[in-house]
């Protein structure tokens, strides 16, 4: 559910060039000397893993983690209380400044000023959500880029230019689960 | 020519067993849904389903399957006591609040049944449900909180005057679910 409200949000991030990626994980790889690095990656149901992050090939990269999920229990109706999920994300974003001429709040302001609020209950091309209203909201921005860095290449040593930069945009996304509206996603 | 005499009972003849229980299983509370019966209807068994079906065949009864609300438990009208009883209770105003989540499609039914005479109240907790033996007055409203994440329900105060408390039946099976008429 969470990866097709992030495709859903992404519809809205139209920067020239960019490319604009969903829910990613860190993935481990594991070098010829037996080192580890840390590394955010797309996977694939098959188990193929693309790498979405620091790149060149694009002006700018984009990709989401899911951090964790927050769960509480509000007033409902019926027999059951209402179910609150809280999906704590973040959005990393990787640009070269040679390429856009902007600040990191520049772009942080545009990603705001455009991903909507609330998130409709049936995604068109996707599914009808099981939530009976799901909202959007950013937390915090870290502009820290050696610090965004050490926490997705765990392993990698800081080596970015000072025209590159890496943020991480933190939000959350608050759904209320409607349980007799949810599809046994095991069942085909 | 000297009279016989005699002392009538008083009510507490009339009074009941209390039951108790070692290990009693609690009433979770809520009202959960809510029945609008019609006064010309009676129930013999509220725990019966298979008089419930045909209440609901014959459209007798209006089930809103799923609400949250409260019930006040009745705000007690007395009266002058006698003898040496300072007040006496002559029985309760009750008032029931429940918010219906069915919002889109109910404005014209609510509109309707505020204007009824014609009906009494059942409403559900956990496992029970408890009936009203006096015609109600509906008052529906559907006020908007000024916050994008509320949820616009029909908030409906029910109220009603009767003697006796509303007393626990065990819920029919099988009758507060959703269902339309063909």
């Amino acid at each position: 559910m969470i990866s097709e409200i992030i495709d859903y949000i992404n519809t809205f991030i139209v920067i020239p060039g960019a490319k604009i990626h969903g829910l990613a994980q860190l993935v481990i790889r594991k070098n010829h000397d037996n080192s580890e690095q840390l590394m955010p990656g797309l996977i694939h149901y098959l188990g193929e893993i693309t790498y979405v992050g620091i790149d060149d090939s694009f002006p700018l990269r984009l990709y989401h983690i899911n951090n964790s999920i927050t769960v509480n229990a509000v007033n409902g109706t019926g027999d059951n209380r209402d179910t609150v999920n809280t999906f704590n994300n973040s959005m990393y974003v990787y640009y070269d400044r040679k390429k856009i001429n902007l600040m990191p709040d520049d772009i942080y302001l545009y990603i705001q000023s455009v991903v909507p609020q609330k998130i409709p209950a049936t995604l068109a091309a996707y599914t009808t959500l099981p939530f009976k209203s799901t909202f959007l909201k950013f937390t915090n921005v870290i502009l820290n880029s050696i610090q965004v860095f050490a926490s997705q290449y765990q392993g990698t040593g800081y080596r970015l230019h000072p025209e590159k930069h890496l943020f991480a945009i933190n939000y959350t996304v608050e759904s209320t689960l409607k349980k007799d509206c949810f599809d046994n996603p095991f069942i085909t | 020519m000297p009279y016989s005499i005699y002392t009538p009972s008083g009510c507490d003849v009339l009074v009941g067993d209390h039951f108790c229980s070692v290990c009693p299983v609690v009433e979770g509370g809520r009202v959960r849904s809510v029945v609008f019966i019609k006064n010309t209807v009676a129930l013999i068994d509220p725990s019966d389903p298979t008089e419930w079906d045909t209440l609901i065949a014959n459209k007798d009864v209006i089930i809103i399957p799923a609400t949250n609300g409260s019930f006040d438990g009745g705000s007690e009208k007395e009266g002058p006591g006698y003898g040496d009883q300072a007040t006496k209770l002559l029985g309760y105003d009750f008032q029931l609040t429940y918010n219906d989540p069915d919002y889109k499609l109910n404005g014209p039914h609510y509109n309707e049944i505020k204007r009824s005479r014609n009906y009494r109240v059942a409403y559900r907790t956990e496992t029970q449900i408890h009936l009203s033996t006096n015609t109600v007055s509906i008052i529906p409203k559907n006020p908007v909180a000024d916050d994008i994440a509320s949820e616009v329900t029909w908030n409906v105060t029910v109220k009603w005057t009767e003697e006796d408390l509303p007393v626990p039946y065990d819920t029919p099976a099988g009758i507060f679910e959703c269902f339309q008429y063909n």
